[in-house]
């Protein structure tokens, strides 16, 4: 078991029954750093949990459910069979599918060459933009939704090279899985990479992208975390 | 026992009288989950009247649309679900900013003192709040579900409409953010 993976399985478990398991122990057992790393992360864990929710009193809960029946009126909702009911509507990507791509593709690509990091477990900048592009191309929109949605974070300053192990394990997840790692390794290095990356890559077309990862594999991004210009190409 | 939705038995129940007409069932479906609802909701807005508020909107959403609840999920789920979403939609349009004057964190009833609570865990519950008020609106909630909720990832994937890479996602940055925020209480 991987550091990543014992910590990934620590937290999966925390709070029930196997958050202790062998595997897990056996990893902290041998790795000093695991096991100082679970110990703050289940002293965290049980800080959170431990924040309780104050009580608004005996009175508050007898009373809630007619409070709300008096806004829903005197009728009772009937449900019809199951399966009859249309499905819920999903919500509207935060952006439009492509420009999510089409940034994971840009930002991985000038990430990549800015920080001069390979990818892991091999291969390089080619490498990741065959992967990222057989990925979009089996991802959902649900998965293009959920890139969105994890571009912004790249604001925030977070371990990459931790995050770069914890996430990426090419031979033994799905297209849908690797997408939503892939985004997540994009997080910029503390101190350096990418300061704004969430949404430079919005508005450009295929061909800037191509044009602008062709730049960059020859090593002309600006390589200093700065936001490259969005007309590269 | 569970059934293969996770959804626990009193919820077959709740739905067969539902679908019979019986003019009890959803206050006791209210009454059931009214609890885990407000906690969410509070957890999110960190503010009572919101999640009052934001506790009656839910059952009043689920009353609407439980015509449509398909079973594919726990009532729970689903209610947490609904709740979720319109915590955020809170948040996330900065209604809890406008009221914070009437009951934030530090003006909420406190935790029963404990006396042999140390005053490094002391002060670490009074960080806390502060710490998860700042974190993204997503993050609070994935970090909410899993942690006080007991969700599992795949759940807190279901109820936040999102892949479970992504819910483990914005749980570990909120990890990430919480730790540096509390890093000299830690221990």
């Amino acid at each position: 078991m991987t550091c990543a993976r014992a910590r990934e399985a620590f937290v999966e478990g925390w709070g029930r029954e196997g958050s202790g398991n062998s595997s897990v122990l056996d990893h902290a057992g041998a790795c000093p750093a695991c096991a100082e790393e679970l110990r703050r992360l289940s002293s965290l864990l049980e800080t959170v949990s431990a924040d309780e929710v104050p009580d608004p009193g005996a009175g508050y809960w007898e009373t809630f459910a007619a409070r709300v029946r008096a806004r829903t009126g005197e009728g009772t909702p009937r449900l019809r069979r199951f399966g009859t009911a249309p499905r819920l509507s999903r919500r509207a990507p935060w952006i439009p599918a492509a420009a999510a791509a089409a940034a994971i593709l840009a930002v991985a690509s000038f990430w990549l060459v800015a920080t001069r990091t390979s990818v892991p477990g091999g291969g390089d900048l080619a490498t990741l933009r065959s992967r990222l592009e057989t990925n979009l191309e089996s991802a959902t929109d649900a998965d293009r939704t959920a890139a969105a949605d994890i571009l912004p974070m790249m604001e925030s300053p977070t371990d990459s090279e931790a995050w770069l192990q914890a996430t990426w394990a090419p031979d033994e997840e799905s297209a849908e899985e690797s997408l939503s790692r892939v985004t997540t390794i994009l997080s910029p290095s503390e101190g350096g990479g990418l300061p704004d990356t969430s949404g430079w890559a919005e508005g450009l077309s295929k061909e800037q992208i191509d044009a602008l990862i062709k730049d960059l594999a020859a090593g002309e991004g600006t390589g200093s975390g700065g936001k490259p210009e969005a007309g590269t190409g | 026992m569970p059934d293969e939705n996770g959804s626990p038995p009193g919820d077959a129940g709740i739905l067969d009288r539902l679908r019979n007409g019986d003019r009890d069932a959803f206050d006791d479906l209210v009454r059931l989950y009214q609890r885990d609802v407000y906690h969410v909701a509070y957890r999110l807005t960190r503010n009572a009247g919101e999640a009052d508020d934001l506790a009656q909107e839910t059952f009043l959403r689920a009353y609407t649309a439980i015509d449509g609840f398909r079973g594919e999920a726990s009532l729970r789920t689903w209610l947490l679900r609904i709740v979720t979403n319109l915590g955020l939609n809170v948040v996330q349009s900065a209604r809890v900013a406008r009221r914070s004057g009437d009951d934030v964190e530090g003006a909420a009833p406190p935790v029963p003192a404990d006396a042999e609570r140390t005053v490094i865990e002391s002060e670490r519950m009074t960080r806390l709040g502060p710490a998860i008020r700042a974190l993204p609106p997503k993050q609070r909630a994935t970090l909410m579900l899993r942690v006080n909720e007991g969700l599992k990832f795949k759940e807190i994937a279901r109820i936040m409409g999102c892949t479970t890479g992504t819910a483990k996602a914005n749980f570990f940055h909120a990890v990430a953010a919480l730790k540096e925020s509390l890093k000299d209480f830690l221990g």
